[in-house]
C-alpha cells in the first residue's frame, strides 16, 4: 500500500487547480456551458469545505497550527511608529542625495528621526523583556531535547532567504530583521 | 424549492447573505483578539466569495444555455448572439451588473484576505467585517429590488430581446469590467480606513497598507475611463470622446479623489500630518463610487448611459446614509488621534504644494459634481436648467490647467522647506523649457497648423465672459508650454537621481553606467519614479485634449463623384451600397443576416494621392429597426484622425449627408493613458520581497495582463482602424451581431506574449522562492 501525504498548502490548492483544469478540459471537449457547471461545482465544493472549517474554528474543534499562530502576532504601536521613522530616515537620505534638502535641514531632521527611533526601540525592548526571557527559556529547553546537528541546516535555510526589497512593506513576523537592515 | 434555475439562483443569493452576515458577526467578535475567531472569519470571507463565484457561474450558464425562464437573460440576450457577447450581457443590464459588482468584490476580498495573512492582525477583523457589510448591501439590493435570477412572469419565451447593439462592441467587453474594477477596488481602502478608526491604530501603518490598494483602484479607474472614452469615440459617432454626460462625470469623480489621496498619503507617511484629511479622502472616494452608481441606476439625472429607471435609488440613499453616519461617528470618536503631530512650516515645501494640489483636484471634482447635479438642483427653485458640454469645457479647462501646473511644481520642492538656492537650481531648466516651448509655439505653431492662440466665442456677457474667452483663446499655447514644463521636471528628476547614484558609486570606487543607474534608480524608488512616469502620461493626455482646439468639424451632402476638402485632405464620395446583397460586400457582410448595412464609400486623398478608403455606415438591426446605429469609419494617426460619419443615404440618387471631423492629436490621449498605466504598474510592481509576494503577485499579474491586453488592442487598431482599408476598398472587416469580429493577429500575439512573459516571470519567482 502506498502512503500518499499532501502538504496543507498542496491540499488547499488541489480543489482550485482541479476545477480550473476540469473547466478547461470540459470547455474544449464539451462546450462552455459544461465548463461553467464545472466551475460552479468546484466553487460549491470549496464553499462547503470552507464553511465547515470556519465553523470548526469557531467552535474550537480545530486547533491553530504553529504557523498560523505565528502569523497572528500583532505589532505594538511603538513598532509601527518605529517603522515609520525608519522609512522617513531612508527617504531623507534620498532627498539629500539628489540635493533637495540643505545640509542644515538634513542634520536637524536626521537627528530628530534618529532620536525618535532610539526612544521607540528602547520602549519596545522594555516592553518585550518578559517575552524574550520566556522565549529564551523555551529555546534552551528545546535545544536540550533536540539533536544539535539539526541546527546548522536550519541556520543555512535562513541565510539563503531572499534579500528583502528596501521599499517593501514590513510584515508583522519579519519586521525586526528588516528594521535592523534599514537602520 | 430548487426545481428551476431562477429559484435556485435566488436561493444562492440568500446563501451569500447568510454567509456574509455570519462572517460579519464573527469578524466583529474577532476584534476582541481571539485568534480562532479571526481564523473563522477569514474562512467565512473565502466562503462568501466562493458562493458569489457560484452565483455568477450559474447566471453565465443561464446565458449560454439561453434559459429564458430568467427575465434578465431574456431581456439582454437572444439566440443569435455569439458567446463573447452572451458573457458581456452579464453586466449589460442593471441586475446582472450588480451581481458582477459583487463578483469583483469577492475577488478583491479573496486577494485581500489572503494578502492579510501575517499582516495587520489588529485591523483584519474589521477589514473583513466592513467588506462583508458591503457584500450584505449588494445582496439585499439584488434580493429585494434587482434580482438577476428573477423568473419571467409569463413563462419562458422562445427567444430573448437581445443586447443593445451599441453595447456589442469590443470596447464594451472590457470597459465596464475595468471601471468596475476601479470602483469596487475602492472598497478595500475604505475597509482599512474603517478598521483603523475602529481600532484607533491611526498611525502610518494602515495607510501604507492602503496605498497599494488605492493605487490599484486608481489604475483601473484610469483604464476604465479611458476605455469608455475609446468606446464613445468609436461607437457613438458624434466625433468626440467625452460629452460630460452625467454617468461619465460620475465615473471620473472617484478618480479625482483617489488622485488626491495618492499624493496626500505621502504627507502623512513623511510628516505625520493630515491623518484626518486622508481618512476623509478614502471615505469620500468610496462614497463617490456608490454615489456614481446611484446616479447611473436611480435615473434621477437624464443620461444616455443610464440604466432603466427602478426603485433601487432608495436603497442606495440608505446605504450612503449608513456610510456617512458610520464614518462620521468613528471620526468624531477618534478625533484626538487624528490630529497630526506636525504642521506645514513653509509655503515653499512639497507638502504645501501637495495640499494645494489636493484642493485643486477636489475643487475640480466638486465643480463637476455640482454641475452634473445642477439640472436636478435647479428644479428646486426654477425650471430645469440644463448644463451642456460647452459649459463644462469652458470652466474645466482653466481648472485642469491649474492641476496640470501644480503637478509639475510639486516635485521641484523638498519636504518641510526649500531653500532659495535649491529652488533656483530646481526651476532653471523646467522654466527655460516652458519659455522656449511657448516662444517656439507662438512663432511656428500657426504655420504647422497648431496655432498657440485660437479665438473662442464669448460664452457669457460681462467681465467673466471676457476673462473666460481670453483664457480659452490662450489655452492651447499655455497647455503645450506646461506639458513641456512637466516633462522637463520629470527628466530633471530622473537626471538628478541618476547622477546621485553615479556619485554614490564613485565614492565606493565603482562605476555605474547610465542605463544601469536608471534601472536601479527606478528599482529602488518605484513609487516615486512610477509616479513621475504617470505624470508624463498625463502630459500626453493633456496634449490630446488640447488637440480639440485645432480640430475641424464639418457637415455636408454629396452625390457620388463629388469631393470635399477637409484641412489638407480631400474626401471623394464613391457611392453607397447595401449589405448583404451588393456584390461589392465582403463575405462576412454577405453572411450577416442579423441586420441591413448601408455603407457610404469614401476615398481619402492627400496632395492628390490616395491615402486610404473609409466606409462609414448605418446598421439597421432586424430586432431593433427603430434604432439604427451609426458606424464610424476613421483613419487614425498621431497627428490627426480623419473621422467620418454618414447621416442619411438616398437609395434612389445615392446622395448622402456626412459629418467629417479632423480630430487633431486625439491619439496622444490613448498613448498618454498607456504611459500612465505603465507608470502606475511601476509604482505597484515590486513593493514586496519574494517571500511576501503571495496574493499580490496574482494581483500584479492580472494588472499586467490587463495592460498587455490594452497594448494588444491598441496595436491591433493602429494606425489604421475601423473601415479604413487601403488595399481592399470595398471589403471592410466589420463587427456585427451575427459574425463576431476576430481580434487582429497582432493583438492576439501581444496578448499571448504578455501572458507568456507573465507565466515565465511567475515560474522564475516561484523557483527563486
Amino acid at each position: 500500500m502506498i502512503g500518499l501525504t499532501l502538504s496543507p498548502n498542496a491540499a488547499r490548492a488541489a480543489l482550485p487547480v482541479a476545477t480550473l483544469v476540469g473547466a478547461v478540459v470540459t470547455g474544449v471537449w464539451l462546450g462552455v456551458e459544461i465548463a461553467l457547471l464545472v466551475i460552479a461545482a468546484g466553487a460549491l465544493a470549496g464553499v462547503i469545505a470552507l464553511l465547515w472549517a470556519s465553523v470548526q474554528a469557531l467552535t474550537g474543534e480545530s486547533p491553530l497550527t504553529l504557523d498560523e499562530a505565528l502569523t497572528l502576532g500583532a505589532p505594538s504601536v511603538e513598532e509601527e511608529q518605529k517603522r515609520s521613522v525608519l522609512r522617513a530616515l531612508k527617504d531623507l537620505e534620498f532627498e539629500r542625495s539628489v540635493g533637495k534638502i540643505s545640509e542644515a535641514d538634513y542634520t536637524e531632521l536626521s537627528t530628530r528621526y534618529r532620536d525618535d527611533a532610539k526612544r521607540l526601540i528602547q520602549a519596545i525592548d522594555a516592553g518585550s523583556e518578559f517575552e524574550r526571557e520566556r522565549a529564551e527559556k523555551a529555546l534552551r529547553a528545546r535545544l536540550e531535547k533536540e539533536p544539535a546537528e539539526a541546527l546548522p541546516a536550519q541556520r543555512a535555510e535562513v541565510e539563503t532567504e531572499e534579500e528583502p526589497d528596501s521599499d517593501a512593506e514590513p510584515s508583522d513576523t519579519h519586521a525586526a530583521k528588516r528594521e535592523e537592515e534599514a537602520s | 424549492m430548487w426545481q428551476s434555475l431562477p429559484e435556485f439562483g435566488t436561493g444562492v443569493l440568500y446563501a451569500i447573505l447568510v454567509t456574509a452576515a455570519y462572517t460579519f458577526a464573527v469578524g466583529l467578535a474577532a476584534g476582541r483578539g481571539q485568534p480562532r475567531l479571526l481564523r473563522s472569519a477569514r474562512l467565512g470571507a473565502y466562503a462568501t466569495a466562493g458562493l458569489t463565484l457560484f452565483a455568477i457561474a450559474l447566471l453565465a450558464y443561464a446565458f449560454i444555455t439561453h434559459d429564458f425562464r430568467i427575465r434578465y437573460v431574456s431581456r439582454y440576450s437572444d439566440r443569435s448572439m455569439p458567446t463573447s457577447y452572451l458573457l458581456t450581457a452579464l453586466w449589460g443590464g442593471q441586475d446582472g451588473s450588480l451581481l458582477w459588482w459583487l463578483f469583483l468584490l469577492s475577488g478583491y476580498t479573496t486577494v485581500c484576505v489572503a494578502w492579510l495573512k501575517g499582516r495587520y492582525r489588529h485591523l483584519q477583523p474589521y477589514v473583513i467585517a466592513t467588506l462583508m457589510a458591503i457584500f450584505g448591501f449588494f445582496v439585499v439590493l439584488m434580493l429585494f429590488a434587482a434580482n438577476p435570477f428573477e423568473a419571467t412572469i409569463a413563462g419562458a419565451r422562445s427567444d430573448g430581446e437581445g443586447l443593445n447593439p451599441l453595447l456589442q462592441n469590443y470596447w464594451m467587453i472590457i470597459h465596464p469590467p475595468s471601471l468596475y474594477m476601479g470602483f469596487v477596488g475602492c472598497s478595500v481602502p475604505f475597509a482599512f480606513c474603517m478598521a483603523a478608526l475602529a481600532t484607533g491604530r491611526l498611525d502610518n501603518e494602515w495607510i501604507i497598507a492602503v496605498r497599494k490598494w488605492m493605487l490599484f483602484a486608481f489604475l483601473f479607474l484610469s483604464i476604465g475611463n479611458a476605455l469608455g472614452m475609446a468606446w464613445a469615440y468609436e461607437e457613438l459617432g458624434w466625433g468626440g470622446y467625452w460629452a460630460w454626460d452625467p454617468v461619465e462625470n460620475a465615473a471620473c469623480l472617484p478618480w479625482f479623489s483617489a488622485a488626491a489621496y495618492v499624493h496626500s498619503t505621502m504627507i502623512q507617511e513623511r510628516r505625520n500630518m493630515l491623518k484626518g484629511w486622508n481618512v476623509f479622502l478614502i471615505c469620500l472616494t468610496f462614497f463617490l463610487t456608490i454615489f456614481g452608481t446611484f446616479l447611473t441606476r436611480a435615473g434621477i439625472i437624464a443620461s444616455v448611459h443610464a440604466f432603466a429607471q427602478s426603485d433601487i435609488g432608495k436603497y442606495f440613499v440608505g446605504f450612503m446614509g449608513v456610510i456617512v453616519a458610520t464614518a462620521a461617528a468613528l471620526v468624531v470618536w477618534r478625533l484626538p488621534r487624528l490630529r497630526g503631530k506636525s504642521q506645514i512650516e513653509a509655503v515653499a515645501s512639497r507638502e504645501a504644494m501637495f495640499v494645494v494640489n489636493n484642493w485643486a483636484l477636489l475643487g475640480g471634482a466638486t465643480f463637476i459634481l455640482i454641475a452634473t447635479m445642477f439640472p436636478k438642483i435647479s428644479e428646486l427653485w426654477d425650471d430645469k436648467v440644463t448644463v451642456g458640454p460647452p459649459f463644462f469645457n469652458r470652466w474645466m479647462a482653466p481648472i485642469g490647467l491649474v492641476i496640470f501646473a501644480l503637478m509639475g511644481l510639486a516635485p521641484l520642492f523638498g519636504w518641510r522647506k526649500t531653500s532659495p538656492d535649491a529652488l533656483k537650481k530646481a526651476f532653471v531648466f523646467p522654466v527655460s523649457m516652458l519659455v522656449v516651448t511657448y516662444v517656439l509655439h507662438v512663432a511656428f505653431g500657426k504655420s504647422l497648423g497648431y496655432p498657440a492662440f485660437v479665438e473662442k466665442d464669448s460664452f457669457y456677457p460681462g467681465i467673466v465672459g471676457v476673462v473666460l474667452q481670453k483664457v480659452g483663446s490662450a489655452l492651447p499655447g499655455i497647455t503645450i508650454a506646461l506639458a513641456a514644463f512637466n516633462v522637463s521636471v520629470v527628466l530633471q528628476e530622473f537626471s538628478r537621481g541618476i547622477r546621485a547614484r553615479q556619485r554614490s558609486a564613485e565614492k565606493r570606487n565603482e562605476t555605474e553606467s547610465f542605463p544601469v543607474a536608471l534601472l536601479r534608480l527606478i528599482d529602488k524608488n518605484r513609487r516615486r519614479y512610477g509616479g513621475y512616469i504617470v505624470h508624463v502620461g498625463i502630459c500626453g493626455i493633456f496634449v490630446g485634449f488640447t488637440g480639440g482646439a485645432w480640430g475641424l468639424d464639418r457637415e455636408t451632402a454629396m452625390t457620388p463623384g463629388q469631393s470635399y476638402h477637409l484641412g489638407s485632405y480631400e474626401l471623394r464620395y464613391e457611392g453607397s451600397r447595401m449589405c448583404p446583397g451588393n456584390p461589392k460586400c465582403s463575405p462576412a457582410e454577405q453572411a450577416d443576416v442579423s441586420k441591413r448595412m448601408i455603407f457610404a464609400d469614401l476615398t481619402l486623398l492627400k496632395g492628390g494621392a490616395v491615402v486610404g478608403h473609409l466606409s462609414p455606415a448605418k446598421f439597421i438591426y432586424h430586432r431593433q429597426p427603430e434604432s439604427p446605429t451609426t458606424e464610424v469609419s476613421m483613419r487614425r494617426a498621431l497627428r490627426e484622425d480623419i473621422y467620418t460619419v454618414v447621416g442619411t443615404v438616398d437609395p434612389q440618387t445615392k446622395r448622402a449627408t456626412f459629418q467629417f471631423h479632423l480630430n487633431a492629436l486625439v491619439s496622444w490621449i490613448w498613448v498618454g493613458v498607456m504611459v500612465l498605466v505603465g507608470g502606475a504598474l511601476v509604482s505597484l510592481w515590486p513593493e514586496l520581497s519574494f517571500r511576501e509576494a503571495g496574493a499580490w503577485s496574482y494581483l500584479r499579474a492580472s494588472a499586467g495582463v490587463a495592460t498587455s491586453s490594452m497594448l494588444a488592442i491598441w496595436l491591433g487598431s493602429s494606425p489604421n482602424s475601423a473601415y479604413a482599408v487601403a488595399s481592399r476598398p470595398h471589403a471592410p472587416v466589420i463587427a456585427s451581431q451575427g459574425v463576431p469580429q476576430p481580434l487582429p493577429t497582432g493583438a492576439l500575439g501581444a496578448v499571448g506574449a504578455g501572458l507568456g512573459l507573465g507565466a515565465v516571470v511567475a515560474i522564475r519567482r516561484r523557483r527563486a522562492r
